[in-house]
């Protein structure tokens, strides 16, 4: 009788819980709908915050807009956003864009043989690479790009002793960084 | 089943007349457990005699040899009371010797006395046929007569035998020296009853080690006699029928099963390795479905109600029906397969109500 | 990409001398230990110290430590094992794996193994674990493995030297015994050439940003499908196990059939109620695989546990209907139609429980 109980049941309960499954995967495509909206929107050249909920590659995406375009303070404004959700592979490619856009600046700075500008901007560079490499070793370019800079810094000297004093005081890495939020990792 | 029931429908005055029938199934009850004493594993067909008693109908048993056939006629008839008269089927039995006794008596003269069928004159309850298909034709026809009318003539005037029952048995296992009894015969008979050897393993140990059953006159003239009377169940047959009622939906059913006999390819019924289209040549006489009816009666009465049930119709449907349908002759060899098929199916297709 | 994963098929290979060309290996490239921590001074010793264990060290990648008199006596015996310590580029993940078999009622100080994080400014610690067995002699064996990323940019091939471990090994008494861990040299060689940094411009050339990738639904769309089959399998199901439409003919659900004409035959009076109880009986019918007369209730019931509980309820309707159709009562006069409704929908959900 309680089989027979259970074999009455199990096609209404076997209804309720795929009618529970397809709300949640239409809920989950409608989301992904509306974060390849914004995608789009930003690929677009258009500047679109994401929502709050967005996931750590739509912000990354957000802030890849604001690093090619030098907006630097307001895209590391985003590293709570984008390092708190724990994926590592987004967490890598934002560190190695943000080690990008600071290169560039230093690279910029050199040509115009502005060295001290330079300099801290290549020490923020070499920062960005390396938590990115942190994050994601297998990142190659971000190998590459850390090299890179760390020739840049060979070519000035002084930077050796520079580079000592970070390596003693190691977490205060970020304090130079204007802009960025207290409180975070 | 209501409680308002005979009686009270009887006290309307609906030209029902004026006997108790609920008396009368009291007895009816008590005729059958007193047979039942002397036949022990039959029930359906002490049951199915009973029916045919108040049915007012003659009966065919049919079956194995040794299987009781007799001592069942025998109980029925003791428990039944009035003048009982026997006879034997063989193949010399002429018409006449069932109506005449001829001898030479003590003064040496020729003399020609009542015979068998007549010896109790008019008031003969029960004529016993044994062995029916051993007789000759010309017996078939005199029986006929005295079945279908319940009169013979003898000795230049009409007998009538009001209260007559004739039962006849078979055994079906010789066929050498018989005569198959003809097409009308068999229609006048109101039941063929199949007898057969009790199932049940203590019955038949019961039957072959209890001395009772060794010795069958002692085992019948144990019985209580004239349990019924025999005189008033032409009375309580007519009470029965009238009083029992058939509604439409039964009349209907009944068409219906009828119909499903005559053109069983038409009602659904399939039998395996029959051509159902050629199988019957007659399914059922008007006559054998009014038999039919009127057994359906009894029985719906013996279970104690007012109207006429399915059930009723199937429980006396094989015996009152099989033997009235008649099959094309190459399925005749298998009749006894086929039918019991035949029967079984048309209560599975035909919907009630 | 880990370096250890790129070095996997090297990781048993002995690190120690093989016969023949130990005096070669030797020199650097394998752990060593505090005791030599400069491996330039050293050198003629480290050879000795080989040339002693080299039975062990052809074994397994794994040196046993020249121990300080001090910890002689609570630290019996420590060993470690590296990856091939060569090609190592900027960025590599390498383990560590040291073996350490302390003499109770000493044990390991987990709180004393170095914290994750940079060690020196071109050596990360990423992570440390410690596991615990028993080992030989009574010892307790703890292997310490030790996950260190190296940001150590060459402009050629150079060696490096990871800074030996400090192991504590404490007892109850809580006297503490300090012992240096091995540490381990290997060869790092740039990613590009020197001659690049000479090009001018070209020495500056980034690899291009990481681009976001715009996220594919696909996945999504697919779950989506998914889930939208098994609800209409799931919706099939249930139709099918209730008969409804498109499986309201089905042979083995005449109840739930019975169901619907029933209730919509029930409505029309005394008429309709025959027409009810009709469909209520083709149901019985149709159950029984016969048709099913007031009599063979019994037996029906008997095969069909899951009605039995209908009982009452299924021979009131036989009794009804007898005297309905065969009778001279009223039809419904004895059950009325919301009652064969009712009836037959309990029969249905009987029905599904066979």
């Amino acid at each position: 009788m309680r089989l027979g109980a259970l074999k009455s049941l199990a096609p209404m309960v076997a209804v309720c819980a795929a009618a529970a499954w397809l709300s949640a995967a239409i809920w989950t495509l409608q989301g992904e709908r509306a974060e390849r909206a914004v995608f789009i929107a930003l690929a677009s050249k258009r500047d679109v915050a994401p929502p709050d909920d967005a996931s750590a590659e739509l912000v990354f995406a957000r802030a890849h807009f604001l690093l090619v375009r030098d907006r630097i303070d307001e895209a590391q404004s985003l590293v709570g956003r984008i390092v708190g959700q724990g994926d590592r592979h987004v967490t890598a490619r934002f560190y190695y864009d943000v080690g990008n856009a600071r290169a560039r600046r230093a690279v910029g700075a050199v040509e115009a043989s502005q060295i001290d500008k330079a300099i801290p901007e290549v020490r923020l560079a070499k920062d960005a690479f390396r938590a990115s490499l942190r994050a994601d070793p297998g990142l190659w370019d971000a190998r590459y790009n850390l090299d890179v800079v760390m020739r840049l810094v060979r070519d000035f000297p002084e930077f050796e002793g520079l580079e000592e004093e970070t390596k003693a005081q190691p977490k205060k890495l970020w304090t130079d960084l204007p802009g960025r939020p207290r409180g975070l990792p | 089943m209501t409680p308002t029931s005979i009686a009270e429908r009887r006290s309307a005055g609906d030209g029902a007349p004026d006997i108790s029938l609920d008396d009368w199934r009291a007895k009816a009850l008590a005729f059958e457990a007193e047979v039942s004493r002397a036949v022990i594993g039959q029930p359906h067909v002490v049951r199915l005699l009973t029916i045919a008693l108040f049915a007012r109908g003659h009966v065919l048993l049919e079956g194995d040899v040794g299987v009781g056939k007799t001592t069942i006629l025998r109980a029925v008839a003791h428990a039944l009371g009035g003048p009982f008269e026997r006879i034997e089927g063989t193949v010399d039995l002429m018409p006449t010797d069932m109506l005449y006794a001829a001898y030479i008596d003590d003064a040496g003269k020729p003399r020609v006395d009542p015979g068998p069928a007549l010896r109790h004159g008019e008031d003969l309850a029960v004529f016993f046929f044994n062995e029916i298909n051993r007789a000759r034709p010309q017996v078939h026809s005199l029986l006929l007569r005295l079945m279908a009318e319940r009169s013979v003539t003898a000795f230049g005037k009409d007998w009538s035998f009001p209260h007559l029952v004739v039962f006849a048995d078979r055994n079906r296992v010789e066929k050498e020296e018989t005569f198959e009894l003809p097409a009308a015969a068999r229609d006048r008979f109101l039941m063929e009853i199949g007898v057969e050897t009790p199932h049940d393993a203590d019955i038949r140990r019961e039957l072959v080690f209890d001395p009772r059953f060794h010795d069958v006159d002692r085992l019948i003239g144990g019985l209580k006699r004239a349990v019924l009377d025999h005189r008033g169940l032409n009375e309580a047959g007519r009470a029965i029928q009238t009083s029992v009622s058939t509604s439409l939906t039964l009349e209907h059913y009944v068409l219906a099963l009828w119909d499903a006999l005559r053109a069983p390819a038409r009602a659904g019924i399939v039998i395996d390795g029959v051509d159902m289209d050629r199988l019957i040549l007659a399914g059922g006489s008007p006559r054998g479905v009014g038999a039919l009816v009127r057994a359906a009666r009894v029985r719906a009465w013996l279970e104690g109600r007012d109207m006429v049930l399915p059930e009723d119709v199937r429980a006396v449907f094989a015996p009152v029906m099989a033997h009235r349908i008649f099959l094309d002759p190459i399925y005749e060899p298998r009749r006894e397969r086929i039918v019991r098929a035949l029967c079984g199916q048309t209560f599975d297709k035909v919907p009630a109500p | 990409m880990r370096f250890g994963e790129r070095a996997a098929r090297f990781e048993t290979r002995p690190c120690g001398p093989l016969p023949g060309v130990r005096s070669m290996i030797a020199k650097k490239p394998c752990p060593h230990f505090g005791d030599f921590a400069d491996p330039h001074a050293g050198e003629a010793a480290a050879a000795g110290h080989f040339e002693a264990r080299s039975v062990v060290a052809a074994a397994a990648l794994a040196v046993a430590f020249a121990l300080p008199a001090p910890a002689a006596a609570q630290i019996l015996d420590r060993s470690m094992t590296a990856p091939q310590p060569f090609g190592v580029l900027l960025g590599d993940v390498f383990t560590l794996k040291t073996r350490v078999d302390v003499a109770p009622p000493f044990r390991l100080d987990p709180s004393a193994l170095p914290k994750p994080g940079p060690v020196t400014y071109w050596l990360d610690l990423r992570s440390v674990s410690s596991t615990e067995r028993k080992g030989p002699n009574g010892a307790t064996r703890y292997e310490i493995s030790a996950e260190y990323q190296t940001f150590y940019a060459p402009l050629e091939a150079i060696e490096q030297t990871t800074p030996p471990m400090k192991l504590v090994v404490v007892d109850d008494a809580g006297k503490r015994v300090e012992a240096d861990g091995a540490s381990w040299s290997f060869i790092t060689s740039p990613l590009r050439p020197i001659a690049a940094t000479a090009g001018g411009g070209s020495a500056y050339g980034l690899r291009p940003d990481a681009a976001p990738r715009l996220p594919s639904l696909r996945s999504a769309e697919i779950k989506v499908a998914a889930a939208g089959v098994a609800a209409l399998l799931a919706l099939a199901w249930l139709a099918f196990a209730r008969a409804w439409p498109p499986f309201h003919k089905r042979p083995a659900r005449p109840f739930a059939a019975a169901v619907r004409s029933v209730a919509r035959a029930a409505r029309g009076g005394e008429e309709g109620w025959r027409s009810a109880a009709l469909a209520l009986h083709r149901a019985f019918d149709a159950a029984a695989g016969r048709r099913l007369l007031g009599e063979d209730l019994a037996a029906f019931l008997a095969d069909r546990p899951s009605f039995q509980q209908q009982d009452a309820g299924i021979r009131r309707f036989f009794d009804a209907s007898r005297i309905a159709f065969f009778g001279r009562g009223r039809p419904g006069a004895d059950m009325p139609a919301s009652e064969l409704v009712a009836l037959s929908r309990s029969l249905a959900a009987a029905e599904r429980a066979t």
